[in-house]
């Protein structure tokens, strides 16, 4: 399980996250919802280890990444921190593909480094992982070559190679057209389905909606408000 | 008048040997120097990031003539002898790293922050993420403006007159003293455009070479 507890980090005095906690069980899909400028996306980059709170816990079961404990904040050494990314994965809103790579470079590159995976076998598995997103056939092609969905497709392919516990997406359905966005649905549930944790920030309704098993409400730093699925009406 | 041109040419050839082995020395060791001068700018260690921002400051901030000259004629003053050569060297490494330092600077903080973002999200570690993800998108970056600045450096190379290198220019330049015709400096403008003509081109195809993404 994921545990967010008591987060708080401030930006040049101003309260981005303020008492922030929440929690994500493995196979369940979170969305979090709100204004911009509510920390929602600090709260993915913290998560992530791309911001450091300014106190607070983040803990994946017993790893963690870090935690606050008689009122002294602590934070993951560099060898947590790589444990911990790899649990963890973030598709980015600008999806971030690197551009001189093809798509399956860019997929092999941390399996082959991280996961000390042979060029082989990290093809392999790369593969693999394209046909779940239907993206093979653009295996040899470059970022700038792709449309806005196959990018993302890319990017999510990248993540997914390193089988993380939980995924998070940045407005996953910012950069797609309605069409588009029904696919993305269906990629995010067919991954909670495999027990993946699934956490998506957004401003789109019909994405909740059609994923989501909870939504929480973000405003000023904090959760305003929780509801499951079926009392969420928008 | 074929037969006139004809006679220059060992002269000529003697200055463009000069010339050229100046020019590649020069490139071979500056840039080099450049990339670790744009490393130390980028320092978070903030006396390295002052301390070379002062050498780019001076050695972009005085005609290369002038530190030639300090270079060779000057510092013999304070104990340290350089022989012609050395000392066109020193000054024309230490100049042209400079330059290059601040091209390879602002390549690398042209890079969006998103490429480091999404290798640390990955787990891989800041010196591959700089190696494998960064730096070969600066190369792609930078070859406009090396390409302009190797050029300027291969007509550059005539300043070491100043310091009594027999190079191209002056080559050409006792021929016409010589001989009272403009007819030499007229061939060796010629080969500076045909030096040129050749740069742009291997710059031209470098840059092909990249085109193969965005």
């Amino acid at each position: 399980m994921l545990k967010i507890k008591e987060l708080n980090k401030k930006f040049k005095g101003n309260l981005v996250l303020n008492n922030l906690s929440f929690e994500l069980n493995k196979g369940e899909i979170l969305s979090i919802i709100g204004k911009s400028g509510a920390g929602k996306t600090t709260t993915l980059r913290c998560l992530n280890g791309l911001e450091k709170p300014d106190s607070g816990t983040i803990q994946l079961d017993n790893l963690f990444l870090c935690k606050t404990e008689d009122e002294k904040f602590s934070y993951a050494q560099k060898k947590e921190l790589r444990i911990f990314r790899r649990r963890m994965g973030l598709v980015f809103q600008s999806f971030n593909l690197f551009p001189h790579m093809t798509v399956l470079e860019n997929i092999i590159e941390a399996p082959i480094k991280v996961l000390n995976m042979d060029k082989i076998a990290a093809t392999r598995e790369a593969l693999e992982t394209l046909e779940i997103i239907e993206l093979e056939d653009k295996k040899d092609a470059y970022p700038c070559e792709l449309s806005g969905g196959q990018k993302q497709r890319a990017a999510i392919a990248r993540a997914l190679v390193l089988q993380p516990e939980y995924l998070c997406f940045d407005e996953p359905t910012s950069a797609l057209d309605p069409e588009l966005s029904k696919g993305i649905s269906s990629i995010i549930k067919n991954l909670s389905s495999k027990d993946m944790g699934i956490l998506i920030i957004t401003h789109d309704m019909d994405l909740v909606r059609n994923t989501s098993d909870r939504v929480l409400f973000m405003d000023k730093g904090k959760i305003t408000k929780e509801s499951t699925i079926n009392e969420f009406v928008v | 008048m074929i037969q006139y041109i004809y006679s220059l040419i060992p002269s000529i050839f003697e200055g463009l040997k000069i010339t050229i082995k100046i020019f590649i020395i020069t490139v071979a060791l500056s840039i080099p120097l450049g990339f670790f001068v744009a490393l130390c700018r980028l320092s978070t260690i903030k006396i390295i990031s002052k301390v070379t921002q002062f050498y780019i400051w001076i050695m972009r901030g005085t005609p290369l003539l002038l530190q030639l000259v300090l270079i060779f004629f000057g510092l013999p003053y304070v104990g340290l002898v350089f022989n012609r050569s050395t000392a066109a060297f020193i000054a024309f490494i230490l100049n042209y790293g400079a330059y290059f330092g601040e091209i390879f600077r602002s390549g690398i903080q042209s890079i969006d922050k998103g490429q480091y973002e999404a290798g640390e999200v990955l787990g891989l570690s800041k010196t591959h993420i700089f190696i494998r993800i960064i730096l070969p998108q600066v190369i792609k970056r930078v070859i406009p403006p090396v390409a302009n600045e190797v050029i300027t450096l291969i007509k550059d190379t005539s300043l070491v007159y100043v310091v009594g290198i027999g190079e191209l220019l002056r080559a050409g330049k006792i021929a016409s003293n010589r001989d009272a015709s403009l007819m030499p400096l007229v061939l060796i403008g010629i080969i500076y455009l045909i030096l040129t003509a050749i740069l742009t081109r291997g710059f031209n195809l470098l840059e092909k070479k990249y085109e193969y993404y965005q």
